[in-house]
């Protein structure tokens, strides 16, 4: 049987869905008899879930024309597109 | 070109006779993510630069890149050692304190039993769900200090494989980590989190 201390430390891998069947196994028999993992398991999913679905800052739109512009110099003509950076 | 992934191999070969179309696409495609790797390993002031350089390191490249990698992994990797050199320099010339290599052990052992039961189990918060997580503006800024506060590795596996939601094996290719580390960085990070809502639920702040 697996110690709680052992199930935390498995916890990530556990969400991943990357752990052979014989450890997932371990670890849902354990759940099922503790509900203290339980709750790590479930507050660390809500977590990871919850940070997936944060916005991520993006880039305005005249930021990203003004960046093409700088490197499009470049790509085109590498050879003396440095000179025109900056 | 439109905003669907055009073929590789094809993609590949417009942008070696320099077709600024195909250039245009790859660097809206790419730039969400090459920044926000960026900014996970050297931090927002130096991350625009460390893009703009990889660019730079990628046009010039163009001509040798075989295509044993994807396009996007072969460029993030640029990336991922651009970055990491550049936060080298900025920490001798003490701007930074960050350490790419520095990865603390995140270790609840406290704990926990000397046989590995509960000994302080973990703080039942009011709602232990994503959407309440996402619904709380407090909760929010919680997770983002949480996030702030990593070190640079743990920040990058944690950006790349929970928000950009990249596969494992391309993670550790990109940020040139064995298997067993990306695993170790990603579950501390995450474990880390966690502490720091439950830090919140407890009423100790973030
Ligand atoms: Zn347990």
């Amino acid at each position: 049987m697996l110690s709680c201390r052992e199930v935390t430390e498995q916890a990530s891998d556990y969400l991943e869905s990357t752990l052979p069947w014989q450890q997932r196994l371990g670890i849902r028999l354990h759940l099922f008899l503790c509900r203290h993992c339980r709750r790590y398991l479930r507050q660390l999913r809500a977590v990871t879930i919850a940070f997936r679905q944060m916005p991520r800052p993006e880039i305005p739109e005249e930021v990203m024309d003004k960046q093409i512009d700088r490197l499009r110099a470049y790509f085109l003509q590498p050879e003396d597109g440095i000179k025109k950076m900056d | 070109m439109g905003s669907s992934p055009p073929n590789e191999e094809a993609l590949i070969k417009r942008l070696r006779a320099r077709d600024e179309e195909a250039f245009v696409w790859v660097v809206r495609t790419y730039q969400g993510k090459m920044l926000s790797l960026a900014r996970a390993i050297v931090g927002e002031p130096f991350a625009e630069e460390i893009v703009q350089d990889t660019w730079l390191a990628v046009i010039r490249g163009l001509p040798h890149f075989e295509g044993r990698a994807r396009l996007e992994t072969w460029i993030l990797r640029i990336l991922s050692n651009t970055a990491k050199t550049r936060l080298q320099r900025e920490r001798r010339r003490r701007h930074t304190h960050l350490v790419w290599e520095d990865n603390p052990p995140f270790s609840e052992g406290h704990r926990f039993h000397a046989r590995g039961h509960w000994l302080s189990p973990p703080w039942p918060w009011h709602e232990e769900t994503p959407e309440a997580l996402l619904a709380s503006e407090e909760l929010q800024r919680c997770l983002t200090k949480a996030v702030a506060a990593l070190p640079p590795a743990q920040r990058a596996v944690l950006i790349l494989r929970d928000r950009e939601g990249m596969a494992m094996e391309d993670i550790c290719n990109i940020l040139e980590i064995s298997a067993t580390n990306g695993r170790v960085l990603l579950y501390r990070a995450r474990a880390q989190l966690r502490a720091a809502i439950e830090n919140y639920e407890r009423g100790k702040g973030c």
